[in-house]
């Protein structure tokens, strides 16, 4: 499972509880959507460190990285790809 | 100093202090029914008469003014948890206040507040509430945080380049609030005009601890950089208001024509503690540790914090209830008979959230718990 489907399916199941793990377009706009509310990101903060094993600074606790599942996994690369 | 504290990560920190939040809330909770049981619920284990206050001034009591005391953070707690969240929304490149979020958030809220206020007047106490303020004040944590989520983009246009001044403003704001009720306590008459202006679900009651989220949230490496250099001093400073709390409840108390102060007396000194124990507890480097102590099911805790909140009060009612009417002689046993309220005040939301979003129900899921 690719790190993109893993994040969807976090979201979809543990944030969204109603949607299946392809219900939410990559592109759609978790904030404005109101799916990450203040609980919803402390939860997905903590998943992505236990899951993909880093460490997410608070500097980039930003939205330009929590957008959407795309910013996400795009940040998460460039976090690994840095590590 | 500054290098080390840029290597903690506050979002731990943040659900850590929600998930003792919530901890805090139940045993809040739990000791207004300890109250109950004490004055209005003796004769179920005693031959006596009720009320019965009898038991002001025992070591019971005292304790349970002492929980009551310790627990003054919770709510300061949330609101400083979702501040951080509101100057997340526009940290970074967002310049714009997203209204589409904050109306999304508000609807999480306002639902669920609306299923659990009607919930707990048609289902548990079968009556009508006789005014708006019963029905407002229920969950008024939820109401409040409405509010202060469309006063955001003021707020965080403020604590951009005014932010002392903002949170001096609405320390004083929150200290005036709590003084109706402070003042009353001691016997002074409160004109009924400024009594029903200050009720506990409107700002600005409780706004300085969010404003102060959003201040913090704005410049997160100042603020753990002064976390750190004033870390001893929270600590100390924590510690101190503890007993002065204690003695601020005595002397209120002392002075107060009532035979006792309430279930829920909120002096002054508590916002100071409040203060003390939230900055202490962020800045705490015993946190960054491995080992500490309940952080994994606190953590968990603090993701659920909004649907504990919401749902504990139904179960703790029925518990207390049934305790009542079924085994009465728990009602003397003050320790057991919180630990049980807390048990299932903690246990039953814990359970209904995780059979709601794990069957067919779980599209009502937010509708239940925000």
């Amino acid at each position: 499972m690719s790190v993109e489907q893993r994040i969807r399916e976090f979201i979809s199941n543990e944030l969204m509880f109603h949607q299946g793990p392809d219900g939410i377009p990559s592109e759609q706009s978790l904030i404005t959507s109101g799916i990450l509310d203040s609980l919803a990101l402390l939860r997905l903060i903590m998943f992505l460190q236990e899951e993909f094993n880093v460490k997410i600074e608070d500097e980039e606790v930003v939205p330009d990285n929590f957008e959407t599942i795309r910013a996400i996994d795009a940040f998460l690369a460039k976090k690994r790809e840095n590590a | 100093m500054l290098a080390h504290y840029q290597r903690l990560v506050m979002t731990n920190r943040l659900l850590l202090l929600n998930g003792l939040a919530v901890i805090g809330v139940l045993l809040h909770h739990a000791s207004g029914y300890g109250f109950r049981a004490m004055f209005l619920w003796t004769n179920r284990y005693l031959p006596v008469e009720v009320p019965n206050y009898d038991q002001v001034g025992s070591l019971p009591f005292y304790i349970i003014v002492l929980i009551q005391q310790l627990d003054a953070f919770t709510l300061p707690a949330f609101m400083f948890v979702s501040g951080y969240f509101a100057a997340f929304m526009s940290r970074g490149s967002a310049t714009t206040w997203r209204w589409a979020a904050v109306m999304a958030r508000i609807r999480k809220l306002l639902v669920p507040f609306a299923v659990w206020t009607a919930l707990f007047f048609l289902l548990l106490v079968r009556r009508l509430p006789s005014t708006v303020d019963e029905i407002l004040s229920r969950y008024y944590y939820v109401l409040l945080l409405s509010q202060f989520y469309l006063l955001a983009p003021l707020v965080l246009r403020v604590a951009r380049t005014r932010w002392k001044l903002l949170l001096f403003i609405l320390a004083i704001l929150e200290i005036a609030t709590n003084s109706v009720d402070y003042v009353r306590a001691v016997g002074i008459d409160v004109p009924e005009s400024i009594v029903l202006l200050t009720p506990k679900w409107l700002v600005p009651n409780l706004l300085f601890w969010f404003a102060l989220g959003i201040v913090a949230g704005l410049r997160p490496q100042p603020f753990q950089a002064w976390l750190a250099r004033h870390q001893h001093r929270l600590l100390v400073a924590a510690a101190v208001l503890i007993p002065v709390m204690l003695i601020e409840y005595l002397v209120v108390a002392s002075i107060s024509p009532r035979t006792w102060l309430g279930p829920y007396f909120g002096g002054i000194s508590r916002n100071f503690y409040a203060a003390a124990f939230i900055l202490a507890f962020l800045g705490s480097k015993r946190l960054e540790q491995p080992g500490v102590p309940l952080s994994a099911p606190l953590s968990k805790l603090g993701t659920r914090s909004l649907g504990v909140y919401l749902a504990h009060a139904p179960f703790m009612y029925v518990a207390a209830v049934f305790m009542h009417r079924a085994t009465p002689w728990l009602l003397g046993q003050q320790l057991l008979y919180q630990t049980v309220l807390i048990a299932v005040g903690l246990a039953g939301p814990l359970l209904l959230m995780a059979a709601v979003s794990k069957t067919p129900t779980r599209r009502f899921y937010h509708y239940a718990f925000g």
